[in-house]
């Protein structure tokens, strides 16, 4: 036991998306304080979805995040669709599927390399590895701007998306198109190899948990991130429209963002939980990966989040490739463009009714939950966003993280809580509906 | 208003173009004055180009290097302290290396990449925003100095 007394806090963790502080207080080497505060200001979406059309919800409700724009506008379609009780056709359907993976690539990206990678190099951003690691700075920024030109090809701009809407698609990619992405994204899987090459030096720190780790299932052999049951490697599965069974959010002081349990104390969302519950259904490509990388479920170090990531992006750009391939050899039948997106012509028959969207997006299951009137009017609406669901569980990987590092040096203690919580790719503002560590005391 | 040094920056050289590359998004009120200035400018002095970026500046980064421009101009909103709609050189070493926004790359890596590949000389135009809330349309103040750039940007 080390008996030592020591504070840290960390305001203003940066490297997340949103504010939030990290505020560790040790006393006589006992833990009394370890909490992940979240200043962020609420920000009233649901209220704000409140007395407007169903039709106007995908492109209020993108707005949550600039990251998971696309995310938050397929769970909206979702939800709505759901409680208008409309049955999307198969050919919207999978380009739902095809630019829910270009999502997970263009954000998974984004955080293994200008997030994840300067804490396994050691350096405090990413700015520095551009004289270090060059070509690494290339290939991000070659990926990136690739899924998001890809992204752009399909939905008119990868965040806030235009002609993704309930009922369908507004434009509909053509031959041409089909052609450009297909390009685009077969000249991407060099690139991926390099990552995984690449990845496969790094060396994570070694922490394990065990915690509950949840995300959707399914009953076919598709890794499920658009459909499925809610379901839990504690053995649960529910039906979508039981979501609130599984997040029971509840308010702690200390966060502007509601914290969630379920079977146990927390539980964790995202690629790390995907992989635990659906490894079978990956890609054999992204199979391959996670045996290269050593990765087999259950895994429980969280910090091997950024590890899924890389192992679901595989996957994403096998399976992105396979759904426009498919598209080029069956064609895109035009005729079911969607040619407004407000329903002008109520080619969507109104009810009342409520509907439930459940969608995988980069950082978790995501939830929206729309009431409507007879006229689509929503009345209610309750979006329970992935970091939410991790806010929890976090600060208990944090309680058992901390003693295992009580011999470190302040710093180095900060800076693991720091990598910790970023492992998780957290989007604070989204939650808040995040990060400085403060050591208290001294 | 402009000072001489800025008026003197966006005046076209006897060889060599000079990129403009503007960042930022019509959304957010002045952070659209880059935009605004890329989408006003239609009849451009010659050896002058204008690549909006908008908020992916990642995008650009290929049409921007087979430009091979001599000198690169980076205009965006910047909080520098001062008074709405002023306009100031940015030196790089005052842009942060942190990201910003977790959304896209780093100005700095998109300006360093530009540089290695091209050679070209890269200085940050900053304009001070008034308001960089939820909403379309610029402040009066920034609005005359974008035009005042558009200005020095377009044939008369």
């Amino acid at each position: 036991m080390h008996k030592k007394d020591f504070n840290i806090n960390v305001e203003y963790l940066t490297r997340v998306e949103g504010h939030g502080n990290i505020v560790v207080n040790v006393k006589k080497g006992k833990l009394e304080t370890c909490r992940l505060d979240i200043v962020e200001s609420p920000r009233f979406f649901e209220g704000m979805l409140r007395d407007r059309s169903i039709f106007e919800a995908q492109h209020i409700t993108s707005r949550i995040c600039g990251i998971c724009a696309c995310g938050h506008t397929l769970a909206s379609i979702q939800a709505a669709e759901d409680a208008l009780g409309f049955n999307p056709s198969e050919q919207t359907l999978k380009l739902r599927k095809l630019l829910l993976h270009l999502e997970m690539l263009d954000s998974h990206i984004l955080h293994i390399y200008l997030l994840a990678v300067p804490d396994l190099l050691g350096q405090k951003s990413f700015m520095p590895l551009i004289d270090t690691h060059n070509k690494v700075v290339r290939r991000a920024l070659r990926m990136k701007s690739t899924f998001n030109k890809v992204c752009d090809i399909l939905v008119g701009r990868h965040v806030h998306p235009i002609s993704a809407v309930i009922g369908g698609f507004t434009k509909l990619p053509g031959e041409k198109e089909l052609n450009t992405m297909l390009h685009l994204l077969y000249g991407m899987q060099p690139d991926m190899d390099a990552t995984v090459q690449f990845a496969s030096k790094l060396k994570f720190p070694e922490f394990e948990r065990d915690t509950e780790y949840v995300a959707l299932v399914s009953d076919d052999a598709e890794y499920p991130l658009l459909m499925g049951d809610i379901g839990s490697t504690d053995g649960a599965r529910l039906h979508k429209g039981d979501y609130k069974k599984i997040t029971n959010e509840f308010i702690v002081p200390h966060s502007s963002a509601k914290h969630s349990k379920f079977s146990r104390e927390s539980y964790a969302v995202g690629a790390l939980a995907r992989v635990n519950l659906n490894y079978d259904k990956l890609h054999p490509k992204a199979k391959e990966t996670a045996i290269a990388l050593g990765m087999k479920p259950k895994c429980i170090n969280p910090f091997l989040n950024t590890v899924a990531q890389l192992i679901e992006c595989v996957h994403c750009l096998e399976e992105a490739i396979a759904i426009v391939e498919d598209f080029r050899v069956d064609g895109v039948n035009k005729e079911e463009v969607v040619l407004n997106g407000i329903n002008e012509h109520a080619r969507i028959p109104l009810k009342a009714g409520n509907g439930v969207g459940a969608v995988e997006v980069p950082r978790g299951i995501l939830f929206h939950n729309y009431e409507i009137d007879e006229r689509g009017i929503i009345l209610n609406a309750n979006c329970v966003i992935p970091t939410n669901q991790n806010l929890n569980n976090i600060e208990h990987d944090m309680q058992k993280f901390v003693p295992e590092i009580l011999d470190r040096r302040e710093d180095e203690i900060a800076s693991g809580l720091e990598m910790l919580v970023r492992a998780y790719d957290p989007c604070i503002s989204c939650s808040t509906h995040f990060l400085n560590v403060k050591f208290v005391n001294r | 208003m402009l000072t001489g040094d800025i008026a003197e920056l966006l005046r076209p050289r006897e060889s060599g173009i000079i990129l403009i590359i503007t960042v930022g998004t019509a959304f957010r009120s002045d952070d659209g004055v880059g935009p605004y200035i890329a989408e006003k400018c239609k009849s451009l002095k010659r050896d002058i180009v204008v690549l909006n970026a908008g908020d992916t500046p990642e995008n650009i980064i290929d049409r921007a290097v087979a430009i091979k421009p001599q000198k690169t101009i980076i205009i965006d909103a910047a909080d520098f302290g001062g008074h709405a709609g002023e306009v100031r050189l940015i030196p790089e070493e005052a842009i942060p290396d942190t990201i910003l926004s977790t959304h896209t790359f780093p100005l700095k890596i998109i300006s360093r990449i530009l540089a290695e590949d091209t050679g070209t000389d890269v200085c940050f135009l900053g304009v001070q925003p008034q308001d960089m809330g939820f909403g379309e349309g610029l402040s009066p103040e920034v609005r005359e100095s974008a035009e005042l750039i558009i200005g020095l940007l377009n044939e008369r």
